[in-house]
């Protein structure tokens, strides 16, 4: 059966630098002997861990799941990985965006958490209306990504999101 | 109390009713519910739903928080989470009727009672003593606090295991 090319995207709040990416596809094709990653930011320029002297990340064909350390921040991605001959041909290859938003999203976790210890938190118009703000701009990240995946509108709104969270003592 | 999963739906459900019940109040009682009320249940739900995702260990606090600020509205929200998990149709015209209430006392030592105006009716939410009753089933044997609806005769069944005390209380919601 031909290889139906897929692999998913995910991320956790305990490690928000980390990317981990699975594939997912069916089939084979004997000719491939190596698969790439290539993670397209919003800038046009593409992100790879400390050390990597390529635009792309090798992805060993043995191992079903990898990680890749590469975030310092909320980030929107489009990324492909490709699937490959041993002379470089390209067999099958998906591009996929992504919003990225574990550190954001855990921020707004733990404001939260602060209402549950101290009630009083939310009768501050500046917190809710801060808090609300964060919110929109991660959603906007969302429908961005899912509705057009526009990495550069999602980037956008995650980097306003960001300035909240990296200013929470002006904010909160 | 529910679980968090639940107490996501809860939420979901009850931010649709408080942001229609705000401008009610709005127009006929000059506005005594929290404005916010909708907004706020939408953006903490948020939290909770990451928190699921994640499974982070301060759940129970939060769905907690969660599920108090759902407020007046958690009882219906749960009828409508436990009931109306598909949409009504719209009759041209009118005709039929809505969630209607029946109460009654019961017989003491009786494990049974018969709301004739219910008959064919589907059961949403009972009460006894003024306390929820458990799982609403239509068919088998209740046991523990579950109750069995036999929509045809209109009738509720308690566990034989907890039959009805003296003049107990029983109220029913159905449509």
């Amino acid at each position: 059966m031909p290889i139906s090319p897929s692999f998913t995207a995910s991320q956790n709040s305990g490690t928000p630098n980390l990317i981990f990416l699975t594939d997912t596809s069916t089939g084979s094709d004997v000719t491939i002997t190596k698969r790439r990653i290539y993670l397209l930011q919003s800038n046009g320029t593409y992100l790879v861990p400390a050390g990597t002297n390529t635009d792309y990340i090798e992805w060993a064909l043995v191992d079903t799941t990898t990680s890749l350390n590469v975030l310092i921040q909320d980030t929107a991605l489009s990324i492909t990985v490709q699937w490959l001959t041993a002379g470089n041909v390209e067999v099958a290859s998906v591009t996929t965006s992504f919003a990225f938003t574990a550190y954001n999203e855990t921020f707004y976790y733990g404001l939260t958490e602060s209402q549950v210890a101290n009630a009083n938190l939310t009768a501050s118009t500046n917190w809710y209306q801060t808090k609300m703000i964060l919110r929109v701009e991660l959603d906007s990240a969302y429908q961005a990504i899912s509705f057009a995946s526009d990495i550069f509108s999602a980037q956008a709104a995650l980097n306003r999101a960001t300035f909240i969270s990296t200013n929470q003592s002006y904010f909160f | 109390m529910p679980t968090p999963a639940q107490v996501l739906s809860i939420a979901k459900i009850s931010e649709y009713l408080w942001n229609d019940a705000i401008p009610k109040e709005k127009g006929f009682f000059n506005g005594t519910i929290d404005p916010r009320k909708a907004v706020q249940l939408y953006m903490e739900w948020k939290a909770l739903n990451y928190g699921l995702d994640q499974n982070i260990s301060t759940i129970p606090g939060v769905s907690n928080y969660v599920f108090a600020l759902c407020g007046a509205k958690v009882a219906i929200a749960q009828e409508i989470l436990a009931n109306g998990s598909s949409g009504g149709s719209v009759v041209p015209g009118g005709g039929g009727q809505g969630v209607r209430e029946y109460s009654k006392f019961a017989v003491e030592g009786t494990a049974s009672i018969t709301f004739s105006e219910a008959v064919n009716t589907t059961l949403l939410y009972a009460s006894r003593g003024g306390l929820d009753v458990g799982t609403i089933i239509t068919s088998g044997t209740p046991s523990g606090n579950q109750v069995l609806w036999t929509s045809s005769t209109g009738t509720l069944t308690v566990a034989s295991t907890v039959p009805f005390y003296l003049n107990e209380f029983v109220r029913i919601l159905v449509k």
